[in-house]
């Protein structure tokens, strides 16, 4: 019976130990997206379609959701990395990710009605593997006068 | 949801037990509904995606019951948090009871 315990006790320790700490998020590579105007900025992605047709509002609808814009917003004139973005694009290279900045006091002021409408997107890229290395892993944003 | 004021500090769904369910669900979900079945077709709204799972993105697909992308994702690498101690320690306080 004693036996049988320190088995469980070898089965179970190793478990407590590496089973909840494992990342597959992580191969290495990161996106880039350099902020260099002066506003907070948002960036959206989309997977293999873009949002052309598509209504793209995320404006929070509660406490989770703020919570979640607040920590994608980039300052001005700083930059964030976007390491599970990376892996879609080294997971599916010849498919396109969609990036579109939008100013964070748009997504604040404007409903979601406006939003769609207006749809105030700042600069995009369609971006597959290739042109995410051509351009070093860094989408830069600048505001143009 | 957890603290906002430190920056650092991890939210509800970045939490080890909340991070494990969601890469449970997305292992689920893959291998049933998504790249595991036969004629699976990346980005196809037909299919479940891994990838906007995990990540904030839209995803092809669009939720036909309130006519939605579901955009914010379910991030499957916990953070660790000075609490998880105070939650371990209990747990592993039971071992001992194998030996008696």
């Amino acid at each position: 019976m004693m036996k049988i315990k320190k088995k469980l006790l070898i089965l179970i320790i190793p478990i407590f130990c590496f089973g909840a700490c494992r990342n597959d998020e992580e191969k290495g590579q990161i996106l880039l997206i350099q902020n260099h105007s002066n506003y907070r900025i948002v960036p959206i992605f989309a997977f293999y379609k873009s949002m052309d047709n598509r209504d793209i509002c995320i404006k929070p609808t509660n406490k989770f959701e703020m919570a979640d814009l607040e920590d994608v917003t980039i300052p001005p004139i700083s930059s964030k990395t976007q390491t599970g973005i990376a892996n879609f694009l080294i997971d599916h290279p010849s498919d396109t990710l969609y990036v579109y900045i939008y100013n964070r006091i748009d997504i604040d002021n404007m409903s979601c009605e406006e939003f769609n409408r207006e749809r105030p997107i700042q600069k995009s890229w369609a971006i597959t593997k290739a042109d995410a290395e051509a351009m070093n892993w860094t989408l830069v944003y600048e505001l143009e006068e | 949801m957890q603290k906002n004021n430190n920056p650092a500090s991890p939210r509800h769904h970045d939490r080890w037990f909340e991070a494990d369910a969601s890469y449970k669900a997305a292992t689920y979900f893959d291998q049933y509904y998504g790249s595991g079945i036969k004629d699976y077709v990346a980005g196809s709204s037909d299919y479940f995606d891994r990838n906007s799972f995990i990540n904030n993105g839209y995803p092809s697909y669009n939720n036909p019951y309130d006519n939605k992308w579901n955009y914010w994702g379910y991030s499957i690498s916990g953070k660790f948090h000075w609490t998880d101690p105070i939650i371990y320690i209990p747990l592993l306080g039971l071992i001992p009871a194998i030996f008696y």
